[in-house]
């Protein structure tokens, strides 16, 4: 087509090809979900965080998928600060703690019921990375780590301190109010049939990784979204571009801290008992080899990252007696060679870390795409080949 | 008065480990270009490696350090070959960063198992030749711990010195880390320099990471490298790529510390006097952040 028709079809059809196929764009990046993956991957998510609980009550199954999924919505948040926005932050265990210890006085201590401390922790965590975020996004790289990692420790300080609340070192024996309007998730009963706790627990906690998943893919979807991927992109071009920096890069932290705080407080009720020891630098680590394993800034890379990463330690507590090189006890050094079982994880860990940033810097969520597109392309006879959406 | 004397001893000689495990960190940056935590598996593996060579070989103690600073250097070498190298051929220079950042935190976990697993979680005897013995100078028992740590990070600092600023290595150095192109130019090659830089970097953390596990009431044990971390305020105080910088940052913080260990009130409550670096690391960033000495803009990692 040559520029004359093109300007002739411009006059005569107010919408040409390619501004119909821009406005297709637009629509489809703003779309609720853009491909047939996300939204029955919403649809099967929340479908399974029923479900599953409803059909087993295996306490391994049920103890590892609270934990991934505590894991998840931690790593959600920080996936938007670490991978949507291109900072760097280590202090995730910093807004855990404050989410836990909100809980703790919200929810066990005053007893109100679920919906108000999990608000009330994702409000505390949210304000608390409102607070921390000036001071952090006046410096870059190091400076910024460094000081992410001082901030654990400074909230160490404070809540070790806080022992009417905390426990102090101890830590501090919680159960949290698990009403949900008339509702006892803590000991739900459908009919005649009665459910644990465990089973319950399940529920909320899944329910609310498919929540935070949604509301973090709505955000991108948001001018607000829109202009974080920018500045991680290119910082000065963003900035030309009228994207108010600081204003952008603050609603991260704040939505990167709040979800940090919601998994916070749920990490009170899988053991009923949380101490400030526990939100330590081995978490934070913890936290970064999650969503940089599963992929950063991408959706699913923090749910896939925590699957692996938090199963492997149990899964490895499991096997240990039956693989020889694992032992289960790491205090008998005389017993003959094996790594041991809570060592073996981190060993795999710091491996797979290693592996991903140099064969698959995308992560793990992106060989399960590619592995995806492949049986699309066997199943359906490579009809639509299109390109992987990053 | 006497306690004034005591903790300020202690504190120097807690200044000091401050001061060469941030070198450690000074160092890697200029040689590699990239902020890593490595220093802090150094640290670690470089202790354990000690008591290795010293309480299973039965190596002397000061053999027994030397064999590490070679074991850690090489460990060193090859990790620069087979992965800094690569990411730095393959990404850019921002994302490089952050991938050779979080590599490091893989070493780090990797080096943390294969220490357990080796010699065990339990705090071990370093069997170093001072134990817990004191020296009374008037009055004032000073540990032998404490006058040996200072007298061996002066001896390590006086090397430095000589090698930065006599050496043509040192000088080969210094001209990469101030204009690397300008560097290139007059024939300077970092390959050849880089392994010097190992050398230093795996020397002042084996040392640190030695002197670290012989204070009263700590010991050889596997968290060390997270001790390691405790000196990161001192290498921001210093702005990150000063070595004079480092040393003063890491002796202010020292002294400052102990001085909070012996006089802050117990209303301060619990461990204040370990959180107080990064109290200061925090107000002075605000005021300053580019650190208390600050060198060419390094902001922009």
């Amino acid at each position: 087509m040559t520029i004359k028709t093109l300007h002739t079809v411009q006059r005569t059809v107010p919408a040409t090809p390619a501004a119909s196929g821009r406005q297709r764009t637009i629509k489809r990046e703003t779309a609720l979900f853009q491909s047939p993956v996300t939204r029955y991957g919403a649809v099967a998510l929340t479908f399974a965080a029923i479900v599953i609980p409803l059909i087993t009550n295996d306490p391994f199954v049920l103890a590892l998928g609270i934990t991934v999924g505590i894991f998840s919505i931690g790593a959600v948040g920080l996936n938007v600060l670490n991978g949507y926005s291109g900072q760097i932050s280590l202090a995730q265990p910093f807004f855990l703690a404050v989410g836990a210890f909100t809980a703790v006085g919200i929810g066990g201590v005053l007893q109100l019921p679920l919906p108000v401390w999990i608000l009330a922790s994702a409000v505390a965590g949210g304000l608390a990375g409102f607070v921390v975020a000036p001071f952090a996004l006046r410096l870059r790289g190091v400076y910024q780590i460094v000081l992410s990692l001082g901030l654990i420790y400074i909230g160490y300080y404070i809540f070790v301190n806080w022992k009417s609340l905390t426990g102090g070192n101890v830590g501090t024996r919680a159960s949290l109010n698990m009403h949900l309007g008339p509702i006892d998730l803590g000991a739900l009963s459908l009919g005649n049939m009665l459910y644990s706790y465990q089973q319950g627990l399940f529920m909320v906690v899944w329910v609310l990784v498919a929540a935070s998943m949604f509301l973090v893919h709505r955000i991108l979807k948001s001018s607000t979204g829109r202009s974080m991927v920018a500045l991680r992109d290119s910082d000065l071009a963003a900035r030309v571009a009228g994207v108010n920096s600081f204003r952008t890069l603050s609603s991260a932290f704040i939505i990167s801290s709040a979800l940090g705080g919601v998994a916070g407080a749920l990490y009170v009720t899988q053991l009923r008992y949380v101490s400030i020891e526990q939100f330590n630098l081995v978490m934070a680590l913890q936290f970064v080899i999650i969503v940089t394993v599963g992929g950063l800034g991408t959706a699913w890379g923090p749910v896939i990252g925590s699957l692996v990463i938090c199963s492997i330690p149990l899964l490895a507590g499991r096997v240990a007696g039956v693989l020889p090189f694992l032992k289960t006890d790491s205090a008998a050094p005389n017993s003959g060679f094996g790594i041991p079982a809570g060592q073996f994880s981190i060993l795999v860990y710091g491996l797979l870390l290693i592996l991903v940033l140099l064969f698959e810097p995308k992560g793990l969520v992106n060989i399960f795409s590619q592995l995806g597109t492949k049986i699309r392309d066997v199943v359906c006879g490579n009809r639509r080949r299109t390109t992987t959406t990053e | 008065m006497t306690t004034f004397i005591q903790l300020t001893a202690s504190g120097i000689a807690m200044g000091c480990l401050y001061a060469l495990v941030s070198l450690s960190f000074v160092v890697l940056v200029k040689a590699t270009g990239h902020f890593n935590l490595l220093p802090g598996s150094f640290v670690l593996l470089g202790a354990y490696l000690t008591y290795q060579a010293n309480a299973v070989f039965g190596f002397n103690f000061f053999i027994a350090i030397t064999f590490a600073i070679v074991v850690v250097t090489i460990l060193g070498v090859l990790i620069q070959r087979f992965i800094f190298d690569r990411i730095d051929r393959r990404a850019t220079q921002a994302a490089a960063g952050l991938a050779v950042l979080l590599v490091t935190i893989g070493l780090l976990s990797i080096s943390q198992a294969v220490t357990v697993t080796t010699w065990g979680a339990d705090a071990l005897n370093l069997g170093d030749p001072w134990g817990l013995k004191t020296v009374r100078v008037g009055g004032v028992a000073l540990t032998q711990r404490d006058l040996w740590v200072i007298a061996i990070t002066v001896v390590v600092l006086v090397i430095f010195w000589l090698v930065m600023q006599r050496t043509r290595v040192g000088v080969a150095m210094r001209a990469l880390a101030t204009d690397m192109e300008a560097a290139l130019i007059q024939g300077i090659s970092p390959r050849k320099v880089a392994p010097v830089a190992w050398v230093m970097s795996a020397g002042a953390a084996v040392i640190a990471g030695v002197m670290l596990s012989t204070e009263a009431g700590g010991g050889l044990r596997p968290t060390l490298d997270v001790v390691a971390f405790t000196a990161l305020p001192a290498l921001i105080l210093g702005g990150i790529r000063s070595l004079p910088g480092c040393v003063a940052g890491g002796l202010v913080l020292g002294v400052v510390q102990m001085y909070a260990l012996g006089y802050a009130p117990t209303s301060f409550g619990q461990s204040f006097a370990a959180t107080l670096p990064w109290i200061i690391l925090i107000v002075i960033l605000m005021l300053r952040p580019n650190g208390l000495i600050a060198t060419r803009d390094f902001r922009r990692a």
